[in-house]
């Protein structure tokens, strides 16, 4: 067998649709504890209260909410929503009692799936803390002593509101209210899961928390919701991490996410989404930073079938600085329509938007920015970047970058660039002896190289191997 | 290539590039008034180039939607396209709001957009002042030397 050959099996070997579906697509087949039957009304948003035992500030919360879902319009921009049935979801599916407090009274078959996606692995070896949500719950989560010892508090939500009520109304609903859009307004009303998190003033957390989520069961709605309060001069690193398996019906997923950064807290909030691609990926996220705050966003969307998601960060305090860095990956069959906001309000702030994208076999991928210099945001700075690659003439790329500017003393760059593979680099690299497919991996592998090396090495190797499963048979 | 001057006033609501063609304008809102705008690119043949620079000095309280689209069809193989917004923002009390747009439905091709949002250049300022010139003197130099750098 020449070279050239034995280079092209190894690639065949190692990346297959096979291999994608083994790692990530498989289903378990498990008699859930607790299932709803499709479809949403006001019995639905109340049963979930009960299940959870909350008291009335939080059902009438939730059916506030709902209120709000019922009237608020759909999204006027992006991708075509119109298939949605919201009749067509099941709103709570609870897999295991919840809460289980050791790895050991996990059921074994969800042990098996996380087990199998390589979680109780990556708790050991590099984090500080892990939640695995499994359907609409929690099921098993842990905070190394270390860090709990030093007041971290890493909890399911609905744990965290009941244990610290006065902590949690204070911010809960603060960075995004009910009312900001449809989806936001549907997770509030059927929110389960998702975690809690607290830093106490000047912690540091050296290594990082996760969650993992994961949908099982078909046509399932995932709603969770998280809240994380960075207190002053603290530290956090958040990374979560989805997938699940693929379906003929579609499954939703409409997280809420908000953060609060404190005076001189940093808070890093990373996302390595990979949904199968039945799954449409509707999440609301925003930060408030407050004074010499940093907030930084690290979103990677590679998988299911809609994404529409717009980490945002509110510069509320002076000298305060955000910085979103997305990849985005759309192939057959996929629109990610992806991008960041930024919005500054306090003085001497600034933000970075780095963005690059890339679409392959018929995927859509488009940025969606929005920069914004109120009136009293003096001397803001913001800087937005945006490159996409484009690999065959089947695929589609959009820029829509807004900015708004009230004052007269903000400095404003924008770029946005399409191109399609260098020919030249590709020549050059199959003169070395690669074949096209590898040559055009590692080109694209070099393109998100900026973003891939912000990322913790065990995440940055498997992004990388992620992108190489979805490049494998494109046609470039 | 062929120049051609773009008239912002116009509710053109897009224009189709058949030729190589550089699109030029200059606004200054104190004369302009206000400026509401949103047109395409539209790129239909091949091996068309194009390049569209845009000049505005916000120099009023006059409100500025600008939202330029940069469109290349299915099958427009060869097209390059420029889109370069410059923005000199000098009023008090600004409406701003420029989105430069791109979509993008064939891959052999090269498209670009650019957009700055600034003031004038305080060690420009002090320079020219430094050289004997009053600050009114000044600013109108460097507004003049924006616009003519077209």
């Amino acid at each position: 067998m020449k070279n050239s050959e034995a280079e092209n099996c190894e690639v065949k070997k190692i990346y297959t649709k096979n291999d994608y579906d083994e790692k990530y697509g498989f289903r378990t087949d498990l008699q859930n504890k607790i299932e709803f039957k499709k479809g949403l009304s006001k019995d639905v948003v109340k049963n979930i209260a009960k299940i959870k035992d909350e008291d009335k500030w939080m059902l009438n919360f939730r059916l506030k909410a709902y209120k709000e879902f019922l009237k608020h319009k759909w999204p006027s921009f992006g991708p075509d929503l119109k298939t949605l049935n919201f009749d067509d979801i099941k709103y709570f599916v609870q897999a295991s009692e919840s809460q289980d407090k050791t790895w050991d009274s996990v059921p074994t078959k969800i042990q098996e799936t996380f087990e199998k996606l390589g979680i109780p692995e990556a708790e050991k070896k590099y984090l500080a803390g892990i939640a695995t949500q499994y359907e609409s719950e929690i099921i098993y989560k842990n905070l190394k002593e270390k860090w709990a010892k030093q007041g971290v508090i890493f909890l399911d939500i609905s744990e965290g509101y009941k244990k610290y009520p006065d902590l949690f109304k204070k911010y809960f609903n603060s960075v995004i209210p009910f009312t900001d859009n449809k989806f936001a307004a549907l997770n509030s009303a059927v929110y389960s899961g998702g975690s809690f998190i607290y830093i106490p003033k000047h912690i540091k957390l050296k290594i990082p928390l996760q969650t993992y989520f994961r949908i099982n069961t078909k046509s399932m709605g995932q709603f969770e919701r998280t809240l994380i309060i960075a207190d002053e001069g603290s530290e956090v690193h958040y990374i979560e991490g989805c997938t699940a398996p693929t379906y003929s019906a579609d499954s939703l997923h409409a997280a809420v996410v908000e953060v609060i950064v404190m005076k001189n807290a940093r808070v890093r909030y990373t996302t390595i989404q990979n949904w199968s691609t039945n799954v449409l990926n509707l999440v609301t996220k925003r930060s408030k930073v407050f004074e010499n705050g940093v907030m930084e966003w690290v979103d990677c969307n590679l998988g299911s079938k809609i994404t529409m998601k717009y980490p945002a960060m509110i510069l509320e305090g002076d000298n305060s600085h955000g910085e979103i860095l997305s990849i985005a990956l759309a192939g057959k069959g996929q629109i990610i329509d992806a991008g960041g906001k930024a919005i500054h309000i306090g003085k001497n702030t600034s933000s970075i938007i780095n963005s690059k994208s890339i679409c392959l076999r018929g995927g859509r991928s488009s940025f969606r920015g929005f920069v914004k210099s109120d009136t009293f945001a003096l001397k803001a700075k913001s800087k937005v970047n945006c490159e996409a690659l484009i690999l065959d003439n089947i695929s589609q790329t959009d820029t829509y970058p807004t900015n708004l500017v009230l004052n007269n003393s903000t400095e404003i760059s924008h770029e946005a660039s399409v191109s399609k593979l260098n020919k030249k680099q590709l020549s050059y690299l199959m003169s070395r002896g690669l074949n096209e497919a590898q040559a055009s991996a590692l080109i694209v592998s070099g393109f998100i190289e900026p973003i891939v090396k912000e990322l913790p090495m065990e995440y940055a190797a498997e992004l990388n191997t992620l992108i190489n499963l979805s490049m494998e048979g494109s046609v470039l | 290539m062929e120049i051609f001057e773009l008239l912002l006033s116009k509710k053109l609501e897009a224009i189709e590039v058949n030729k190589d063609t550089l699109f030029k304008a200059i606004i200054q809102t104190r004369l302009f008034g206000k400026l509401s705008n949103k047109i395409k690119f539209i790129h239909k043949k091949k091996d068309i180039k194009s390049e569209i620079r845009i000049k505005i000095v916000v120099n009023s309280k006059d409100p500025v939607d600008y939202a330029p689209t940069i469109v290349i069809m299915k099958g427009a193989r060869g097209v390059k396209s420029v889109l370069k917004i410059e923005v000199l923002n000098l009023a008090k009390n600004p409406h701003v709001l420029i989105s430069p747009n791109m979509e993008i439905l064939d891959n052999d091709i090269e498209a670009s957009h650019s957009l700055t949002i600034r003031q004038l250049d305080q060690n420009e300022i002090k320079y020219l002042m430094s050289r004997g010139l009053t600050l009114k003197q000044t600013e109108k130099l460097l507004i003049q030397a924006f616009i003519n750098d077209l």
